[in-house]
């Protein structure tokens, strides 16, 4: 009776494996027939009043034809990459024109992300978000950028170094942006979730085109030129782009929006007309609603750690740091206050304060309406900073270089 | 019964839960649970009352022959619908995030094979494929909740009821329906071994379910948003895909194996219930034909029913709470009241 009964489930665990493992070979394709996409991009404007897409995309080069031709591509995508661009009325046409220049099938599975062209993050943007989220190919993870102008021209000029461009952008992403303040590591779910939130904007990390230096540059017939870097930050109010962040807004934005932790973020700072420069390793921020008499303001108070070791021959003594400190942070204030005030002109509340204040003070938030926008640039916000010194590196005070006769 | 609750929730419940209550999603979840507890005593106090018989039977001995035999049929109905949307969320499931390729008639005849073979080799085999998978599935889940603990944001839990009391009400219908099939109970009371401890075990089936379950919506809410998870069918899947913790990553396809294993249980059981309540019902000597009409009726209506997901969904949101309530706990809690009623007819069958 027993053996019986193990013959049976036994029996039952073969059907069940069977089910689990073969019920998908209509679906299934063989890797020599796929194209791999890894990066896309997708640009939009209007021709004489009609829609009109531009869907690029980098797919993996068969691994047979990785490496000829060597200084005569399109791009930089160092012969690993290839890129194949359509154009259509819709999105979906425009992938489409591009899928038929490709022998294989475009599979999206090892995408890293995608890039959105100003315009059509300007005028398309939830409706690209839309149909990005409903593909099932889509991963939470996949990365997500904006640029200036055309994004199909980033993903010509592709990257800086010899890997592929993808990678380049996507480790950027991962390791990078935040921890060393040039931009912010957003993903696709993180960026979905802002956009639908009803209480904060959202934002994307700019990549942009830079000239190539010297060494860079590939020798050859077709030399490489230029290439693309990920900096600064595109701002989203109500899921379209109404503008950028700078170099230093950026900085601002980490500090008022995240714990640092991994830093450094490298801060000029000017004393005396000396500059010197703040590595901060560390900080936390607080952001506190105040609500009286019906007025708004938010109380911000951001405690950062550093050290100096590009001291420019400013002494180092505990006397000095003393001195040093107020420096820094009235310097951090400036570029908090500068933060600000940018997301007030682009009237987009991308640092969340309306987001506090719904947690912390639900009613009055409600009581706002769709005004809440307007309620976060009509408040006051008071920052206070806190930058202390907590190293100066492997050196005390001063090296003292002798001068010579 | 924990695996009859959780197969199919742990998917689909954080969608649309959070779709309703927003952040407080998890308190639906919850006042589920409690209800869920209400409901088995319910049915354990029903079955106590008629020890040695199925709910065809004493429905016959309290309502009599033809409303007893109304009744009965009308529960073969019930689990025929659940397993129809069962069949249904499996192959939805499968073709939009696997195999969108594969014809949904494929992966339905596939699992009424399996099934079809466990009914034929009697619940112990269920039972026992069940026992088999319910380690595997637990620590399945305990990993993927594990590894999403560092991204999850538990402000997104704030603030607290936004939407109101009303709405966490509102949403905890749907998983208070999915907890209800625990009235699977009442046809198998006879069958279970230890009848005196199905209560406590079952408490703790419902127990560990729903915690289970609040953790799984507690996670999908703190990673994504309640306003995303909302807006999503499959919002556990999405948050397996997230989940990266050093170089672990890609970790769907465990999400893929509790979801196939936990249905081919949960199809298993319905598909036993709706033949052997069949089968005695019209006294028939020979099941085989039973089997094969009823593996029919499960594969063919579910494209025909459901047009799209979006019916699925519609379906569950709006239609499910009242079919399930209806039969889950109106009906056995009629019966409980009869049967206070009429104590001398239930003494006889002590």
């Amino acid at each position: 009776m027993k053996k019986l009964r193990f013959r049976n489930i036994g029996t039952f665990s073969v059907l069940f494996s069977l089910l689990l493992f073969c019920s998908g070979c209509w679906s299934s394709k063989e890797v020599e027939t796929l194209a791999f996409v890894t990066l896309s991009s997708f640009d939009y404007t209007q021709i004489n009043g009609q829609d009109f897409w531009t869907a690029a995309t980098l797919t993996m080069k068969p691994p047979s034809s990785q490496g000829q031709g060597q200084g005569n591509t399109s791009g930089s995508n160092n012969n690993m990459e290839q890129l194949i661009i359509g154009q259509g009325s819709t999105m979906q046409v425009a992938i489409r024109n591009y899928t038929a220049k490709l022998p294989a099938v475009p599979f999206y599975g090892y995408a890293t992300g995608f890039i959105i062209g100003e315009e059509a993050a300007k005028k398309k943007a939830p409706e690209i978000i839309e149909h990005y989220a409903r593909y099932w190919q889509t991963r939470p993870r996949d990365i997500i950028l904006v640029c200036k102008g055309e994004a199909k021209e980033i993903l010509k000029a592709g990257g800086t170094t010899d890997r592929s461009f993808s990678e380049e952008v996507s480790q950027f992403i991962d390791l990078q942006a935040t921890n060393s303040g040039k931009s912010y590591g957003m993903y696709f779910s993180t960026f979905v979730s802002w956009l639908t939130s009803t209480d904060r904007d959202a934002v994307l990390p700019q990549i942009k085109i830079i000239p190539l230096e010297p060494d860079n540059k590939k020798s050859g017939d077709n030399p490489k030129t230029e290439g693309s870097i990920i900096e600064g930050l595109g701002v989203f109010q109500a899921g379209h782009l109404v503008g950028w962040l700078d170099q230093e807004q950026t900085i601002g934005f980490l500090l008022l929006t995240q714990k640092i932790n991994k830093g450094p973020f490298s801060i000029p700072v000017q004393k005396d007309k000396t500059m010197f420069n703040y590595f901060l390793t560390h900080s936390t921020y607080k952001v506190k609603p105040v609500v009286t008499n019906q007025k708004i303001s938010y109380q911000v108070t951001i405690e950062t750690k550093g050290e100096i070791d590009e001291n420019n021959g400013l002494p180092l003594t505990k006397e000095d740091i003393a001195q040093l400190e107020p420096v820094i942070s009235e310097r951090l204030k400036k570029i908090l206050t500068a933060t600000v005030n940018q997301a007030k002109t682009y009237q987009a509340d991308f640092l969340g304060f309306s987001e506090k204040l719904h947690k912390q003070d639900p009613k009055t938030f409600h009581a706002l309406g769709s005004e809440w926008r307007k309620a976060f640039v009509n408040a006051n916000v008071e920052i206070t900073v806190k930058a202390k010194i907590i190293s100066t590196g492997r050196l005390k005070e001063k090296l003292v270089i002798n001068p010579t006769d | 019964m924990f695996m009859i609750v959780i197969s199919t929730a742990i998917l689909l419940i954080p969608g649309i839960t959070a779709e309703k209550a927003a952040e407080s999603a998890w308190l639906s979840v919850l006042i589920a649970l409690a209800v869920g507890i209400v409901n088995l005593m319910l049915i354990y106090y029903l079955g106590k009352r008629f020890p040695k018989l199925t709910l065809p039977e004493y429905a016959g001995i309290l309502l009599g022959k033809t409303l007893g035999k109304v009744l009965t049929f009308g529960y073969v109905l019930f689990f025929l619908i659940i397993s129809i949307t069962v069949l249904r969320e499996f192959t939805d499931f499968l073709n939009m995030n696997l195999m969108p390729e594969t014809p949904p008639y494929v992966f339905q005849t596939g699992l009424m094979i399996v099934a079809a073979y466990a009914v034929v080799k009697g619940i112990e085999v269920i039972v026992r494929v069940n026992q088999f998978i319910l380690p595997l599935f637990i620590l399945s889940l305990a990993v993927l909740l594990a590894l999403a603990v560092r991204d999850m944001d538990l402000n997104n839990l704030q603030p607290f009821l936004d939407k109101g009391v009303l709405s966490v009400l509102d949403a905890s219908l749907v998983p208070i329906a999915w907890f209800g099939q625990i009235v699977v109970l009442v046809f198998l009371f006879p069958k279970v071994n230890q009848a005196e401890d199905i209560l406590k075990n079952g408490i703790l089936g419902i127990i560990a379910a729903g915690i289970l379950l609040t953790f799984i919506n507690i996670a999908t809410i703190t990673v994504f948003g309640p306003e995303y998870t909302g807006e999503m069918y499959f919002a556990f899947l999405y948050l397996a895909k997230y989940i990266k913790f050093i170089t672990i990553q890609r970790l769907e396809f465990l999400v893929i194996f509790i979801w196939v294993s936990g249905i081919v249980v949960k199809v298993a059981v319905m598909y036993y219930l709706e033949t052997m309540t069949l089968v005695r019902m019209f006294s028939l000597k020979n099941k085989k034909y039973v089997l094969l009409g009823l593996a029919l009726l499960n594969i063919i209506p579910p494209n025909l029913l459901f047009e799209s997901p979006l019916d699925v969904g519609y379906f569950l949101k709006n239609i499910w709470p009242s079919i399930g309530l209806t039969f889950e706990l109106l009906i056995p809690g009629l019966l409980l009241l009869l049967t206070i009623i009429e104590k001398k007819k239930v003494r006889r069958y002590h």
